[in-house]
């Protein structure tokens, strides 16, 4: 069969996240990987500053009901732990893109999910652990009709 | 741009070892150093073998490679690197708009007309070097390196070509990101602040976006809906600032302003429909202003404080009041 050369971008993405923060903005589809766009935001931290955020590097996309696993290769906008990205305070922002293995272009139903890690010997699970609540997102929804090319 | 890496004195070296009669037909080699000596900096092979390719095809330049002697030459004596046919009047306008640039900040535009700019400005000092450069006569407003100016390209060429435009906005009020999918139509400079006009396809209708809240747009194939809402120039035609506020339609607006600020109302109107109604003897007087409030508006007359008074309407003037006293 041969490989698709085209790149495809979903502006709006049914998912289900753990919350609305972060959210999962867009996910780009190419023949050679997949980016997925999030954005997060400070306001209503515990944190007096905003706190910190993070992804581990074993995050992984997946198919849902699937045994087949796309791996990160790259991140922008997000530090790889045990790194992390500061804020300065409650009204601060980040917009940070995570780039996985290229996933089929055609329709699916796909999960990403952040492994739990220990640091310092206390568990933290999930990138934004200053409130302690998980990354991971469900039911993230690939129709390719609501596709756009670039 | 570093001198370094700037294309066009390589060129000039270029042509002028080229040209050089005592020495003729310079190797590649030859022609490296006589770049390294105009700019202080050696440049590459590779780098020097494509300055001559596109000063063959960006200006026409007859170099060929001589085979037998292995070495380059021009091979129509009359050609000149920079022979465009200006008078002196010419030059002399030419001069004054680019040290006007030069004191304004091409990167004021764009990056791309930075680099165009940089260019002209380089052939200027070789030619003019006693150019009155280093001397800056004009102080503009505009802060550099402002967040988003770097999308400034690509909406201009959306704009030009009608291509919608996937962008990512953070709402600083809603303290939110929302995705959109938005065609945009005009490029608005207001207060030293750049923003996209766009139609909105999930408002159906016209927005402003701030450049400075735009996160990595991206340009898509899909439609272009730009025209189905009004113009975009006419749009702005009623607005003072770029954000309207909902739900407020034209209306009249009527001030007292004292004494002592007649002067800046009648030297900077602050708007094309700014009217004067009265005039006292005292110099107390009242304007008239036809708008659609924004709230931009409202900060500027909440910053003339007690020097203003809105009479009409009241709910501008309570507006202005609450913000003013918040």
């Amino acid at each position: 069969m041969k490989k698709s050369t085209k790149s495809y971008l979903f502006p709006h993405v049914p998912n289900e996240g753990i919350s609305d923060n972060p959210t999962l903005l867009r996910i780009t589809i190419t023949p050679s990987f997949t980016k997925v766009d999030f954005g997060y935001s400070t306001f209503n931290s515990i944190y007096n500053n905003g706190g910190w955020i993070q992804i581990s590097p074993e995050t992984y996309m997946r198919e849902r009901n699937g045994k087949k696993v796309y791996k990160l290769l790259n991140t922008n906008g997000i530090s790889f732990s045990p790194n992390k990205h500061y804020f300065e305070s409650q009204r601060d922002w980040q917009f940070y893109s995570l780039y996985f293995e290229a996933i089929p272009q055609e329709d699916g139903v796909y999960e990403i999910i952040e492994p739990e890690f220990m640091e310092d010997k206390e568990e933290i699970s999930a990138a934004h652990h200053v409130s302690g609540e998980n990354f991971d997102f469900f039911n993230i929804q690939i129709d390719m009709v609501k596709a756009v090319q670039i | 741009m570093p001198v370094t890496k700037n294309p066009y004195l390589r060129y000039k070296a270029i042509d002028a070892r080229l040209r050089n009669r005592q020495k003729p037909l310079p190797t590649l080699l030859d022609l490296i150093q006589a770049c390294a000596k105009e700019t202080d900096f050696e440049p590459a092979l590779d780098t020097v073998v494509k300055d001559i390719k596109n000063m063959r095809i960006s200006f026409h330049a007859p170099i060929e490679f001589n085979y037998t002697k292995k070495a380059y030459e021009y091979t129509d004596d009359t050609y000149r690197f920079d022979g465009v046919g200006l008078l002196d009047q010419d030059i002399s306008s030419i001069k004054n708009a680019i040290e006007l640039i030069q004191s304004i900040g091409s990167s004021r535009v764009s990056g791309q007309f930075e680099h165009a700019m940089e260019k002209v400005l380089t052939a200027y000092r070789e030619k003019f070097p006693q150019g009155d450069f280093k001397r800056q006569f004009i102080q503009t407003d505009a802060p550099r390196d402002f967040r988003g100016f770097e999308h400034f390209d690509l909406f201009f060429r959306a704009i030009k070509d009608r291509i919608p435009v996937s962008i990512v906005h953070y709402s600083y009020s809603k303290h939110r990101f929302t995705s959109r999918i938005i065609h945009p139509m005009l490029l608005k400079e207001f207060d030293n602040r750049w923003y996209v006009v766009a139609y909105s396809d999930e408002h159906n209708e016209i927005r402003t976006f701030g450049f400075d809240r735009i996160h990595d747009p991206v340009c898509v194939q899909a439609e272009f809906r730009g025209e189905q809402g009004p113009d975009a120039v006419a749009y702005f035609q009623h607005i003072y600032g770029v954000y309207p506020i909902e739900n407020q339609e034209l209306q009249q607006i009527i001030i007292d302003i004292v004494p002592q600020e007649l002067a800046y109302f009648r030297s900077y109107p602050i708007h094309e429909s700014q009217k004067f109604v009265s005039v006292q003897n005292s110099g107390r007087a009242r304007i008239e202003l036809n708008l659609i409030p924004s709230f931009e508006l409202i900060r500027l007359l909440r910053s003339f404080g007690n020097s203003i008074r809105i009479v009409e309407p009241v709910w501008l003037r309570n507006e202005v009041k609450e913000n003013y006293n918040r």
